[in-house]
């Protein structure tokens, strides 16, 4: 059986359990991160390759989650600035995009996304990285240090800067689709 | 400065619902397809020349990846033109005598092949689809044959680091012709078994379109994503992949997934008795740590 066959090597099924594990999270995160979805697969599959290499050098008890969007994070700062020297935006526009309209997922939901995707777009490379990891991914401050290596301070003032900035966006972007249909959202400033 | 506890996060403040919040759980909940997923591990395993390879036509959009982004030294040209020798070349290279490129892709493209057969069925349906030849049967054998080859060159190729990454591949002491074969052949063999089976049972052929029933893959992410939130439910989805798929490729996965799921339920006295268990019938598991981790009492006497 082929079963057998692949089970016997242990790093391979270590890499499996990485990929199965992550990779949903991996290609969300380089998303976020302002990889296009006509890019995305590709660059994912460049974490996973540098992933295979090195997973077997990586320490046992080495923060693997760390490790593996910090790898992430550094392949969608390649892709970014490789994007701009060819003259591109960093982002492709989003109506154009051709990924598949997951089942069930409602314009709203889009909407949202795409909206998200804006406010991201405008954020400082460095501050939006904390924030996908932080917001999105929900490492821990910690282990976002850890994949950016930066100190812990560096993440936590680029997290708050991020925060308040995405805020202040989200208000003003609420304020005007009130301003649109004319109805008050609220407790804005 | 650095604060005492991490601030909580936007997505689980309380309150009405919140423009910006909305958009974060809209940006959280984009994940890839598992048709995507497959198609990514699919490309693992045989990267340039898998299903966007020849035509450049397939699940990747883009082909052979690498292209843009790929800052591999000099070898742009590489990864893309190589392999793309027509599969059919390539197979017939490979199929006609034990060469080189099988034997050195014996080693991770035909073990993770054999995974692919069992985790993608999507995946293998797809490539197919993108292939000239439409017969099932030969298909299959082709794809595992023709995939064996290019695989060990455009390995090489497609570091994006610069360094080959196919390297400890080639190195492999196990790859020697007399084992490479017929783990080629065997690879085929589980292909064929998946596509037939695919044929057959209609709802395996059928979770290409319809999507009726979830996949291994599918449903043990779903499981993975709800140990955090809610073990109950990830435990009944690795029973409902058992049941599904008792023989599937990621066994282990799965029984690692009910173990923390038993956990996280509170049933830490099953969840330990089935770490016990798990760690007998696998020795030398690549998960072995992981359960010492968490199950310290593993460890004692």
């Amino acid at each position: 059986m082929p079963d057998t066959l692949e089970r016997s090597d242990p790093a391979e099924a270590a890499f499996r359990e990485v990929f199965v594990a992550h990779a949903p999270y991996v290609w969300r995160c380089l998303r976020r991160l302002g990889v296009s979805p006509a890019d995305v697969e590709d660059l994912c599959q460049e974490v996973f390759v540098v992933v295979h290499r090195k997973l077997r050098d990586l320490e046992p008890d080495a923060p693997l989650r760390a490790w593996l969007y910090g790898i992430a994070v550094r392949k969608a700062w390649d892709h970014r600035r490789l994007a701009y020297q060819r003259h591109e935006r960093p982002t492709d526009e989003l109506p154009e995009q051709p990924e598949e309209a997951g089942q069930g997922e409602t314009l709203d939901r889009r909407r949202a996304r795409d909206l998200l995707d804006q406010l991201l777009d405008k954020l400082d490379p460095k501050q939006r990285e904390v924030f996908v990891l932080y917001e999105i991914e929900q490492l821990g401050m910690n282990e976002i240090a850890a994949a950016l290596d930066c100190p812990l301070q560096t993440a936590y003032s680029r997290l708050h800067a991020a925060r308040k900035q995405m805020q202040a966006a989200a208000d003003r972007e609420r304020a005007r689709s009130a301003g649109r249909t004319g109805a008050p959202s609220g407790g804005l400033r | 400065m650095i604060p005492d506890r991490e601030p909580p996060r936007l997505l689980d403040e309380p309150g009405e619902p919140d423009l910006l919040r909305d958009a974060l759980a809209a940006g959280r909940d984009e994940l890839p397809s598992e048709q995507a997923l497959a198609g990514l591990w699919g490309r693992l395993v045989t990267p340039p020349a898998g299903p966007g390879g020849p035509g450049g036509d397939g699940p990747g959009g883009g082909g052979p990846g690498g292209g843009p982004d790929g800052p591999g030294p000099g070898t742009s040209g590489g990864p893309g033109a190589g392999p793309a020798a027509t599969a059919g070349s390539a197979a017939a290279a490979a199929a006609g005598a034990a060469t080189g490129a099988v034997t050195v892709a014996g080693g991770l493209a035909a073990k993770v092949a054999a995974v692919v057969a069992g985790l993608g069925l999507a995946a293998v349906v797809a490539w197919q689809a993108t292939r000239p030849s439409t017969t099932t049967t030969t298909t299959a054998t082709t794809t595992a044959v023709a995939t064996s080859a290019p695989g060990a060159t455009s390995r090489s190729g497609a570091g994006p680091d610069g360094a080959a990454p196919g390297a400890e591949t080639s190195a492999r002491p196990d790859a020697e012709p007399s084992a490479a074969v017929p783990s080629a052949v065997t690879s085929a063999t589980a292909r064929a078994v998946a596509s037939t089976s695919a044929a057959a049972s209609p709802s395996a052929a059928a979770s290409a379109s319809a999507e009726p029933q979830p996949t291994e893959l599918e449903l043990l992410q779903q499981a993975r994503a709800a140990l955090g939130g809610d073990p109950g439910r990830a435990l009944a989805l690795t029973d409902r992949a058992a049941a599904l798929y008792p023989q599937g490729a990621l066994g282990q996965e799965r029984e690692m997934i009910r173990i923390q799921a038993l956990a996280g339920a509170g049933r830490r006295p099953e969840a330990l008795a089935a770490a016990r268990a798990f760690e007998a019938s696998h020795p030398g598991s690549a998960y072995a740590r992981r359960l010492e981790q968490l199950f310290p009492e593993l460890t004692g006497p």
